[in-house]
C-alpha cells in the first residue's frame, strides 16, 4: 500500500503553509452568505457553510497547490435538516415530558462515538490536496473506548489519567486519518502531554494566588479585578493548551517519510485571541472575519511541512461518498472534536 | 480565444503536470500537456465556483482535475460554456460594493429587529402554548435556592401576615390555572421588594412591609406581581434568553472562546431592555386593576417613589443625572419618573 522506501538519502525540503486569505475580501463573502441564510430562511446556510471552508481552504498554500473542499451543500443541508429536526422533536417532547430529557441525553452519551467518528469522516473525505482524498478509518469501537470509556477514568484517578487520555484522543484522530492510501502517524509518548498538564496546573495555581493576593492588599478593588484576572487566566489557559498541543501533535507527526513542524506561540495566539475577542464584541460581530483571517494566518505562518523528496508520489484511494449527518449532528449537539 | 495555464492530476497521483487549457475560435476545448494535445467535451468538464481569488478547479473526465489561478480568464471560459457558472451570480453580489453595502444594511436592521420585536413575540407565543405545568416545575425550587442564599425568616408576626394574606390575595385573578401563594421573607441584601416566582408564588420582604405607609400600597405592588406571573414575564425571559444565545453562537459561529465570553456585554444590554418591556407590561395589570377598584394610583406612586429614594441614599448623591440617564439603559426597570407618569398622570 504506502509507496516505495526512499533510494537514496534525500534532500529534506522544508515547505511552509501560507494562508493568502484577505479580511476585506472575505468581509464580502461573509456578510453575503449572513443575508442570503436569512433570506432563505437558514436552508442558505449549508451553500453558506461550503463557500465559507472553500475560501479558507482555497486560500492555504502549500508547495505550489491549495487545499480543496468538496463537500455538496445538499448533502450538507440534508444532515442538517435531520439533525434540527431531531432537536426540535426533543425540545418540544422534553417540556411536556421532563422524562425525555435524561433519556435523550443518555442516547446522545451512546451515540457520540458514532457521531465524532462519521464527522470526522466526512469532513476528512472532502478535503483534497493535489486531487488527492484525505480519509478517516477510525472505528466506532475505538472511538467508544477513547470518547466514553477513557474519560469517565478520568475522574476516578483525580485527574491523573488526563495526559495520557489527550494522547490517545489525539493519536486515535491523527493515526487513523490518511492521505490517499498513506496513513498519517502520531509517535509520541504521554511525557510532553505531562509537563502541558503539570504548567498549565501551575498557570492556575498562580493565577489563583494572584487573585487572593489582591483581595488581600486592596480589598476594595478585589470584586473589579477578580473577574478581569479571572478572564485573562482563561483565556491564556486556552491559548497555552491550544498552542502547546498543536505544536505536540504536529512536530510528533509523519506522513511517510515527510513529516510536519508547527512553532505556535502560546503568548501570540494569547494576544490575536484577546484582541479578536475585544475587536468582535465591539463591532457587535462585524469585525469576525477580520477576526478569522488573522487567526487562520497566523496558525499557517507557524506550520510547516518538511518533505523528503517531491509530493509526487501519493497514491489516490478508491472511497465511496458519506452523508454529512454525523458532522451536523455533531455541530447542532456541539460536540467538539478536532485538533 | 482563450488560453489558461494551470497544473494538471492524473487522479491516480499527487503528481503535478504543467498544463494548458485552450479554447479555440470555433469554441473547441482542448488540454495541452507536454505529452501532447487532446480535445475536451464540454459536457465532461466541471467546474468550481468562484471563491474571492482562490484557486479554481476544473473536474475533467476520468477523475484528473486541473487547478488554475487564472480566475478571469475561467469567469470568460464560463460565459462560453453553456449550464455552467451556476454560482457565479453569488460572486456578482460578493464583488460589487453597493451590493455588499446593501446586505450589509440589511442584516444590521434585521438583526436589530429581529432581536427587539422579533425574539420577545417569538417567545411569547412559546410561552403561552406551553402548559402551565412547566412554569410550575421550573418554579419549583427558586425559593428554596433564594432561602438557601439570600432570605432568612420573616420577622412579622404571624397576626400581621393573616391579616395581608387576607387583604392582598383579593387582588388574585380567578381561573389562570395557577396556584398563587403569598410568603414573607427577611429580604437582606435584596432590602425592600416583592418577587415573582414562575409557579405563582409571590414573596413580599419585611423591608418593603416596613416602607409602605398604608397596606393599599403593597395592594397595588401586588397586582403588579400578578402581572408577572398572568403574563408569563418569567418563562418568556426564559425563551428569550435561551433564543438570543442561540442566536449569537449562529452568528458568530466559533470565533473563539475568548470572543464569546466577551459577546457576554451587548447581551446583558439586550436581556436589560427585555426586562423594561415586562416591568411596563406589570404596570399596566396593577394600572388596570386599580381602575377596577376604582383605587387610588397614587399609591402605587408613592411606594415607588420612597423605593427610588431609597436606593438613591445608598449609592453616591454625586454625579446623577446624566450617569443615569445610561445607566437606565443597562436597568432592569424603566425609569421611576416615567413609570410613575403612568399612574398619576395629574402630577
Amino acid at each position: 500500500m504506502d509507496q516505495q522506501p526512499p533510494a537514496a538519502s534525500l534532500d529534506v525540503q522544508p515547505h511552509a503553509f501560507e494562508f493568502s486569505g484577505k479580511s476585506k475580501e472575505y468581509f464580502k463573502i461573509w456578510i453575503v452568505n449572513l443575508c442570503l441564510t436569512i433570506i432563505t430562511a437558514g436552508i442558505y446556510s449549508a451553500w453558506a457553510k461550503v463557500r465559507n471552508t472553500q475560501y479558507f481552504y482555497g486560500n492555504t498554500h502549500l508547495n505550489n497547490a491549495v487545499f480543496q473542499y468538496l463537500a455538496k451543500p445538499m448533502v450538507i443541508l440534508k444532515g442538517r435538516l435531520i439533525a434540527v429536526a431531531v432537536f426540535i422533536a426533543y425540545a418540544v417532547a422534553a417540556s411536556y415530558y421532563p422524562i425525555v430529557e435524561p433519556i435523550f441525553f443518555i442516547a446522545l452519551f451512546a451515540l457520540a462515538p458514532f457521531v465524532i467518528v462519521r464527522s470526522l469522516r466526512f469532513r476528512m473525505r472532502n478535503t483534497a490536496y493535489r486531487n488527492i482524498r484525505f480519509n478517516f478509518t477510525g472505528s466506532y469501537g475505538e472511538a467508544a473506548l477513547v470518547f466514553l470509556l477513557l474519560p469517565i477514568a478520568i475522574p476516578l484517578t483525580l485527574g491523573i489519567m488526563y495526559p495520557y487520555w489527550q494522547r490517545r484522543s489525539q493519536q486515535f484522530i491523527v493515526n487513523n486519518t490518511a492521505y490517499g492510501t498513506s496513513n498519517f502517524k502520531l509517535n509520541c509518548d504521554t511525557g510532553p502531554f505531562i509537563r502541558v498538564f503539570i504548567t498549565m496546573f501551575g498557570l492556575m495555581l498562580l493565577a489563583g494566588l494572584l487573585m487572593v493576593g489582591v483581595f488581600a492588599i486592596a480589598p476594595k478593588i478585589g470584586p473589579f479585578v477578580t473577574p478581569l484576572l479571572m478572564f485573562l487566566a482563561y483565556s491564556y489557559g486556552i491559548a497555552y493548551v491550544t498552542a502547546t498541543i498543536t505544536n505536540i501533535v504536529f512536530n510528533h507527526s509523519n506522513l511517510n517519510q515527510h513529516s510536519f513542524e508547527s512553532d505556535l506561540k502560546p503568548g501570540s495566539l494569547f494576544k490575536i485571541y484577546l484582541t479578536n475577542g475585544i475587536a468582535v464584541a465591539f463591532s457587535l460581530g462585524l469585525l469576525i472575519p477580520w477576526a478569522l483571517v488573522r487567526l487562520a494566518n497566523y496558525r499557517a505562518q507557524c506550520t510547516q511541512l518538511n518533505a523528503a523528496g517531491d509530493l509526487d508520489n501519493f497514491i489516490a484511494a478508491e472511497q465511496r461518498q458519506v452523508s454529512a449527518l454525523g458532522e451536523e449532528f455533531g455541530e447542532v449537539f456541539d460536540f467538539d472534536v478536532g485538533l | 480565444m482563450i488560453s489558461i495555464a494551470g497544473l494538471l492530476y492524473d487522479g491516480q497521483s499527487s503528481r503535478q503536470i504543467a498544463a494548458q487549457l485552450h479554447l479555440n475560435t470555433d469554441n473547441q476545448l482542448y488540454l495541452e500537456t507536454p505529452e501532447g494535445r487532446s480535445s475536451v467535451a464540454f459536457s465532461d468538464i466541471d467546474i468550481s465556483p468562484r471563491i474571492g481569488n482562490t484557486p479554481r478547479f476544473i473536474d475533467l473526465s476520468e477523475g484528473r482535475r486541473f487547478e488554475t489561478a487564472d480566475n478571469d480568464a475561467i469567469d470568460l471560459l464560463e460565459t462560453k460554456i453553456p449550464n455552467s457558472g451556476s454560482l457565479q451570480w453569488v460572486h456578482h453580489l460578493e464583488s460589487r460594493l453597493k451590493y455588499v453595502l446593501a446586505t450589509l444594511v440589511f442584516v444590521i436592521v434585521f438583526s436589530w429587529g429581529f432581536i427587539q420585536f422579533g425574539i420577545p413575540a417569538l417567545s411569547k407565543t412559546i410561552a403561552f402554548i406551553l402548559p402551565t405545568g412547566v412554569s410550575q416545575s421550573i418554579g419549583q425550587g427558586t425559593l428554596e435556592l433564594l432561602d438557601e442564599w439570600a432570605f432568612s425568616e420573616s420577622e412579622l408576626a404571624e397576626t400581621r401576615r393573616q391579616e395581608l394574606r387576607k387583604k392582598m390575595l383579593t387582588v388574585l385573578p380567578t381561573n389562570t390555572g395557577y396556584t398563587f401563594d403569598l410568603q414573607f421573607r427577611k429580604g437582606n441584601a435584596f432590602g425592600a421588594n416583592a418577587f415573582a416566582l414562575p409557579d405563582g408564588t409571590i414573596v413580599f420582604t419585611d423591608e418593603i412591609i416596613a416602607l409602605s405607609e398604608n397596606d393599599d400600597e403593597l395592594i397595588t405592588v401586588m397586582a403588579h406581581e400578578v402581572g408577572h406571573v398572568v403574563h408569563r414575564h418569567n418563562l418568556r425571559r426564559l425563551v428569550q434568553d435561551s433564543s438570543l444565545a442561540i442566536v449569537l453562537v449562529a452568528v458568530t459561529g466559533d470565533v473563539s472562546t475568548t470572543s464569546s465570553l466577551l459577546l457576554a456585554l451587548p447581551t446583558l444590554m439586550v436581556e436589560a431592555s427585555y426586562s423594561q418591556v415586562f416591568e411596563i407590561e406589570a404596570d399596566s395589570y396593577a394600572l388596570n386593576y386599580i381602575q377596577e377598584q376604582d383605587m387610588d394610583g397614587s399609591h402605587f406612586v408613592n411606594l415607588m417613589s420612597r423605593l427610588e429614594n431609597q436606593h438613591n441614599e445608598d449609592e453616591a448623591p454625586a454625579d446623577k443625572s446624566e450617569s443615569n440617564r445610561i445607566l437606565d439603559y443597562f436597568s432592569s426597570h424603566p425609569p421611576t419618573k416615567e413609570r410613575i407618569k403612568r399612574f398619576a398622570p395629574e402630577s
